[in-house]
């Protein structure tokens, strides 16, 4: 009875994992080749909605210079953004393509102060984190090729973030003005 | 097993009071010295990096939950509001404020960030005779409401303008300021609302200490891009919250005639005065008059007895 069980989970789970990791595979072999098409950026969307980032038009924009956005390379000589390649050069951190595979997503919460705390260094600990690397990265280039660089340009902006912002409806009343400054 | 002889006792006895001395020596000059709470934490503001988004004011107006503001959070008027002949500043109703500079020769505004800037020696701290301010060993600058009696000198004390009054409360009037998230955030090491909610990470939190030191890599990586000076490191003996600027920091409204000396250092001479002024001057005028006029006294008494 109990073989029955042990074969009957092993048919279940084999074909399952089996599926994983060839989709793994297949992601990460295309990642190489030329990158995912369209890239959501919804790890912390609350105020703003996730955003659908064109990686496909991204890379004609860059004109196939991987390196003008991932500072280490894949492929095409680095342009120099980025301190990585200072000491990482010669090693397999520079394999990394994906920027959360080093810009955390939250280095203030517990998992990331304990990586922070395993990367040590100082310019380990003054890395941006994700947010921070892409508003700072894609604003600065926006602004230069005139690309959208208003907020609601990349990710219009959720209910939640309109009450945050008191905009739209939810938008402060001329009456209430009636205080006035001081 | 050693014995002891009357000398070993004497020398061990000798060494025991010069190091005792020696101890009690230390901590009096360290008293003297004091530096600071080691493990304050600040924010490192770069300059370079605001975009100008008043994200910050909105997550300062959540967290510390403020009235509504006059205009929506995103609404970019304000950065043309004259107040007074002023740009803005933190009011009881907005703790943080962004302020726009144009500034020749760059073709992009400067935004900068005013709040509290957590003194390491707080004017506002060393002014308050009811003693409502506290300087936390986190590194924020609190403030006690039950006990202000509303004398505002804490408003005149600081040298950057940032407590405000509550004038439009009739009954209770009392002093409002950033006081760096202690109650729901930094208490818990957390980073303050307005460090979490910037999306280009131009708030940088973290241990003062470390500030200092990516302030001066950041410096030291981007030639050419950073004035070489982190406004807020010497200035008034320091603060918790850090500055770098792309463009001098006169240009975007900072007081770079501060000096380097806190607030309290111009008072401390007279402050010291104040009490002996208060205590021994009355009772030995007195004396002095007493004694001057002794001799008339007597002299009176002495006619009013014949």
């Amino acid at each position: 009875m109990l073989k029955i069980k042990k074969i009957l989970m092993l048919m279940v789970l084999v074909p399952i994992a089996a599926f994983f990791f060839a989709g793994n595979c297949f992601a990460q072999e295309e990642e190489i080749a030329a990158g995912p098409a369209t890239i959501i950026l919804d790890s912390i969307a609350e105020y703003y909605e996730p955003v659908n980032f064109d990686h496909a038009s991204h890379i004609e924009f860059a004109e196939n210079d991987c390196a003008k956005c991932h500072h280490h390379t894949i492929g095409t000589p680095s342009t120099g953004t980025g301190n990585c390649n200072l000491c990482h050069k010669y090693e397999a951190s520079t394999k990394i393509v994906a920027c959360r595979g080093c810009h955390l997503s939250d280095p203030y919460s517990e998992e990331g102060k304990k990586i922070r705390k395993e990367r040590g260094e100082v310019y380990h600990k003054d890395k941006p984190s994700l947010k921070g690397a892409y508003h700072q990265f894609c604003i600065s280039c926006h602004e230069e090729v005139d690309g959208p660089y208003t907020c609601d340009g990349c990710h219009p902006r959720t209910e939640k973030g309109d009450k945050f912002f008191y905009s739209g409806q939810y938008a402060p009343k001329p009456s209430d003005n009636a205080g006035g400054h001081h | 097993m050693k014995k002891m002889n009357r000398r070993s006792l004497l020398k061990g006895g000798l060494a025991g009071g010069v190091i005792g001395a020696l101890g009690l020596g230390k901590k009096a000059e360290a008293a003297g010295t004091f530096e600071g709470y080691p493990d304050r934490m600040g924010v490192l503001v770069d300059l370079t990096r605001c975009i100008g988004c008043r994200s910050c004011e909105a997550a300062c107006n959540k967290e510390q939950k403020l009235p509504a503001p006059d205009k929506p959070f995103d609404d970019f008027s304000v950065f043309d509001e004259i107040h007074l002949g002023q740009k803005r500043r933190p009011t009881e109703k907005a703790y943080t404020i962004v302020n726009r500079y144009d500034v020749e020769g760059q073709d992009k505004p400067v935004y900068r960030k005013i709040q509290c800037n957590h003194c390491n020696e707080p004017a506002c701290l060393s002014s308050c005779f009811v003693n409502a301010y506290t300087k936390t060993p986190e590194g924020a600058v609190m403030y006690d409401p039950k006990v202000c009696v509303g004398c505002r000198t804490c408003m005149i004390a600081c040298p950057f303008y940032v407590p405000a009054y509550s004038y439009s409360s009739v009954l209770n009037p009392v002093v409002k300021k950033c006081i760096m998230c202690y109650d729901t955030r930094l208490k818990f090491g957390r980073r303050p609302a307005c460090a979490e909610a910037c999306p280009r990470e131009t708030l940088t939190f973290g241990k003062r200490e470390d500030l200092i030191y990516y302030a001066r890599q950041r410096i030291k990586l981007n030639p050419g891009k950073y004035v070489n000076h982190i406004y807020g490191e010497k200035e008034v003996g320091g603060t918790s919250w850090l500055y770098l600027s792309g463009v001098p920091f006169e240009e975007v409204g900072f007081d770079t005639h501060l000096g380097n000396q806190p607030i309290l250092n111009y008072v401390k001479e007279f402050l010291t005065i104040v009490p002996m002024v208060l205590t021994i001057w009355p009772a030995l005028f007195a004396g002095f008059h007493l004694l001057a006029t002794r001799k008339e006294n007597k002299n009176k008494e002495s006619e009013s007895q014949k």
